[in-house]
């Protein structure tokens, strides 16, 4: 009763932190009508506001579930019960007065508290999620002792809270991960990401966030230009360049190749199922697949963060009839002017080779600008605009070369991905950012497969190295694109180092938290033992936590020891025990002279020693003299002498 | 049949409990003094751990299905948060020392009391104490100083009673966990019957009705005293007709009221039956007392010699309650 409106504010404040938090995923709606219950609860708290009737609460109850379905929406499932949770509890709270609903309230609050994990997975959110939970046991101390203030509980939580840390990291470093047992609906994604079909015009909008894609570990003989591929576009609609239905076909088999490299990848979230890799490749993780094009497909994403392996594979230089006919066909009755361009081109060249080189130098020599605010290209026939106009972003080259090539009879494919990246500081990893997204032209050559074709390496050529942001002569048009961000400001000496500081923390934190699978899980316990059975993860397990709480527990017991300011009570004390055991009890109000005497006679081969005793505790006690050390090293001596030596 | 289920439920119960105490004065939970230790504190989750725990599986099914390793981190540090619980409980009652100091016997609407002493250097924190029969009672915190708890007993049944098993119990600090122990006592307590006053009219009913030959049976009332040889001049309406029909002597009874009296109570003197008689007899004696005389009982088993006094009473009333 004393402490029920506190804990309600402390409820109530975590359900706000975690609607606040999930701002970005969940309705404006929602949002504002969890703060308007949340004021009715601190209203009630701290005002005379009265809680609604029961009626009034179900009504209210309805109202708030229908406007959720209405405003989120059956499509994204996960969204929609967290909303539903969060406003649930919102209103248990209001109407909450036994113990026992606001216990229920404290123990679902938990399980909010952990679903800010499924959105957001960063350093700081992890020390936020571990302040809702210390909020939340505080609230929990309050309840069960009843008189207690808020500061004090929370020092209490904080206290128990640091002292289950250490157990939580054996636990994550040593209980074996088990697979999922069933799939969960993914979360919808709100961030920016590759499209599947390329539209030259939404590829300039990833310019626009500043959003890290992935990480990359690179071998250190892995040399620039990185071409990031991720997903191949092989149908063209006369816009946008779309992904074949057939693409996601799984490569039957996989010939890895003997000298390829492996690299790591620390993916951020991501609801894409096409994964960014070097080469034609095959991944280590069980549900990402090959395709037949030798791309990584990830087979039910969850918009979580994640991380894999890839290594280099061989792929057949072959190209089938059907694959033949789909990379060469085109629209019709658009597009002339490049049609044309593309047979005045196909006239002078005698092989594709030389097709491709001719096509590299129409564009260098004829004032092609890299920019990435072209005019906008919106006709029937917008490539032909764009080569009129000459000015455009990395779709537009792909997109007009892949056209050109394919109006040629030559087979062509756009192909897009990221490209480059930002080396950290000590070039221990490659961030890539959304704003790295690029896309350019793969053309088959009889001899050779699929070879790349990058037109923006002719128009830009030092876009081939690092990141678009590394990019001097569009800096201005990135920034503008970027907005005032860490990024933006890197020019200034102070906020490049923090950005840097806070990008290698959070890296981190990625490879050591969130890299931590199976893999590197049985890789540790490899290092720990031999062979690795269960029984023996159990009995590490188990006594590393058993022997941090004994430890704890001993402490506390020896703090609460019976602690003798003066050593004279404690030996004498040891003394009677000693006599106890002979049978020797003191008496009530007996002294202590008369006692040792007694003792003497019991023990008389120890006489010496119980007299020098007996000597310096008259003297400290009824002479008042403080002993020195050596006086206690004595009283220590005669205590020894008459406990363990035996009669010479 | 209902009765002999329940009779046959209750004689499983009473000997499933005994059994309990014994057991538990094995493991030294029976003494004048008990100090609580690992011998005899226990821990489990309460039923409010047990919904924390079933959380706690909630999280981690979700962390795993979404193979979120941040997730999976939190149901951990839900369940170390619960196993290092478990460590403060334990702190939170090691030590604690429980004393029971008195028990004062009662009467059966009253039931009776018993005062428990609890201390603790070390501070014992949320201590609740329970037992059959007893109010639950809250303590807020226990410390170095003295702390003296007054436990009243509801028991109904007259007669001489142990201490029920007192259950000391702590859901510090957090309510997922449930530290007891128990409290065993050997001490006998009593319930007197409950003093129950009767008219004067229903005396002489009993009188009537009484069939005994002993001319000792004494009446009592505010100033009934007995009866007396007949003497000359004695009032013909204060003749014991009753004791001339069985004696052919004449008597006269005496009312005179007498400091120095002396009294004799039996379950003949009061009318009603057996545990009416006793609740008079309860009322008489307790009255008597207070009035500052002198009174014997005398039961069909058990005979109390002639006295007074606070220990005098309660030897009577405690006979009293025996039969």
């Amino acid at each position: 009763m004393f402490n029920h409106d506190k804990v309600k504010s402390l409820s109530a404040l975590i359900i706000a932190i975690v609607s606040a938090l999930l701002f970005d995923d969940l309705a404006l709606f929602f949002v504002a009508t969890v703060a308007l219950l949340i004021v009715w609860v601190f209203a009630e708290c701290y005002t005379k506001a009265s809680a609604p009737t029961m009626v009034v609460a179900n009504i209210l109850a309805i109202a708030c579930t229908l406007t959720l379905f209405l405003t989120i929406g059956i499509s994204e499932l996960v969204n929609l019960f967290v909303a539903m949770l969060l406003q649930a509890n919102c209103l248990k709270l209001l109407i909450a007065t036994k113990p026992k609903q606001i216990k229920s309230i404290v123990l679902v609050n938990f399980f909010i508290a952990c679903c800010v994990f499924l959105f957001y997975q960063s350093l700081p959110v992890t020390f936020l999620v571990l302040s809702l939970f210390l909020i939340n046991i505080t609230a929990l101390y309050l309840l069960t002792n009843r008189k207690k203030l808020v500061r004090q509980s929370s020092v209490r939580a904080f206290k128990l809270l640091a002292l289950s840390l250490p157990i939580t990291c054996v636990l994550f470093l040593f209980l074996p991960k088990l697979p999922a047992f069933w799939r969960m609906p993914s979360l919808s994604s709100a961030q920016v990401g590759l499209s599947e079909s390329v539209n030259p015009f939404n590829i300039s909008d990833l310019t626009k966030s500043d959003k890290l894609a992935f990480r990359a570990l690179l071998p250190s003989n892995y040399q620039a230009p990185y071409y990031w591929r991720a997903m191949v576009h092989e149908e063209f609609d006369g816009k946008s360049w779309n992904i074949a239905k057939s693409a996601d076909n799984i490569l039957p088999f996989t010939q890895i190749k003997e000298y390829g490299n492996t690299i790591k990848i620390y993916h951020e979230q991501s609801s894409l199922k096409w994964l960014p890799s070097l080469f034609y490749s095959k991944a280590n993780a069980a549900n990402i697949v090959t395709t037949e094009n030798g791309n990584l497909y990830r087979v039910n994403p969850n918009n979580q963060k994640f991380s894999y392996e890839f290594t280099e594979i061989e792929l057949s230089q072959q190209l089938t009839n059907n694959q033949r006919v789909r990379n060469t066909r085109l629209p019709t009755e658009i597009n002339m002017a490049s049609i044309s361009l593309a047979n005045q081109l196909k006239a002078q060249a005698n092989s594709t080779e030389m097709f491709i080189n001719l096509l590299a130098r129409y564009y260098s020599d004829n004032g092609f600008i890299y920019t990435l605010k072209p005019p906008i290209y919106d006709d029937k026939n917008a490539i032909d605009q764009f080569i009129s106009g000459k000015e455009g972003f990395c779709g537009h080259y792909a997109s007009t070369s892949a056209f050109i090539f394919r109006a040629a009879g030559i087979p062509a494919r756009v192909v897009s991905g990221y490209l480059g990246g930002e080396f950290s500081e000590n070039n221990e990893y490659l961030s890539v950012y959304q704003y790295d997204a690029h896309a350019w032209t793969e053309v088959w050559l009889e001899n050779r497969g699929w070879v790349k074709f990058d037109a923006t390496a002719y128009v830009e050529p030092d876009r081939l190295n690092g990141s678009l942001s590394q990019l001097d002569n569009i800096r201005n048009e990135f920034e503008e694109n970027i907005g005032l961000g860490l990024t933006s400001l890197s020019q200034i000496a102070i906020f490049n180092k923090l950005r840097i500081y806070l990008e290698q923390l959070d890296y981190q934190w990625t490879a050591w938290v969130l890299g931590f699978d199976n893999t590197a899980q049985k890789k540790l316990l490899k290092e720990l033992m031999e062979d690795v059975s269960a029984l023996k993860i159990a009995i590490i397990i188990m006594s590393l936590i058993g022997l941090f709480l004994l430890t704890f527990l001993a402490l506390k017991l020896w703090q609460r020891r019976i602690r003798y300011d003066d050593p004279i009570v404690y030996y004498l004390l040891a003394l009677e025990n000693y006599a106890k055991g002979k049978g020797l009890i003191r008496k009530d109000g007996e002294t202590v002279e008369v006692f040792l005497t007694r003792l003497s006679e019991l023990i008389p081969h120890h006489k010496k020693d119980l007299m020098s005793f007996l000597m310096l505790y008259s003297r400290h006690r009824y002479g008042g003299k403080t002993l020195s050390k050596a006086q206690v090293k004595v009283l220590k001596r005669n205590v020894n002498n008459i406990k363990y030596k035996r009669q010479l | 049949m209902s009765d002999t289920k329940n009779s046959l439920r209750y004689q499983v119960k009473s000997y499933l409990n005994t059994w309990f105490n014994n057991q538990l004065k094995k493991r030294k939970h029976s003494a004048q003094t008990i100090t609580l230790s690992h011998k005899n504190i226990y821990i489990l989750p309460s039923k409010f751990g047990l919904a924390y725990l079933f959380v706690n599986l909630l999280v981690y099914v979700l962390g795993i299905n979404y193979q979120n390793n941040l997730v999976i981190m939190f149901s951990y540090l839900m369940l170390s948060f619960l196993l290092v619980n478990f460590i403060v409980a334990f702190i939170n009652l090691y030590n604690l020392k429980i004393t029971l100091s008195h028990t004062n016997a009662g009467y059966q609407h009253t039931g009776y009391f018993a005062q428990f002493h609890f201390t603790n250097r070390d501070g014992t924190t949320s201590l609740q104490v329970e037992g059959e029969n007893i109010q639950n009672q809250f303590v807020d915190g226990v410390d170095a100083n003295l702390f003296k708890l007054d436990v009243q007993v509801n028991e109904v049944k007259r007669g001489s009673h142990t201490l029920p098993r007192i259950k000391l119990l702590s859901r510090y600090p957090f309510g997922l966990v449930t530290t007891w122990s128990y409290f065993v006592s050997e001490v006998k307590t009593y319930i007197y019957p409950t003093p129950l006053a009767f008219s004067f009219h229903q005396v002489n009913q009993a009188e009537l009705e009484s069939e005994t030959d002993n001319s000792k049976t004494s009446f009592a009332s505010e100033n009934y005293q007995g009866v007396r040889p007949y003497i000359e001049g004695d009032k013909v309406n204060r003749i014991s007709w009753k004791h001339y029909a069985k004696h052919q002597v004449l008597a006269t009874k005496d009312f005179t009221a007498g400091s120095s009296s002396e009294y004799e109570f039996g379950l003949n003197t009061v009318p009603g039956d057996l545990e009416q008689k006793l609740q008079h007899l309860s009322y008489l004696i307790t009255h008597a007392e207070h009035e500052n005389l002198r009174y014997s009982l005398v039961l069909p088993n058990n005979k109390v010699n002639l006295g007074s006094g606070n220990k005098h009473m309660s030897e009577c009333l405690e006979r009293l309650s025996d039969v």
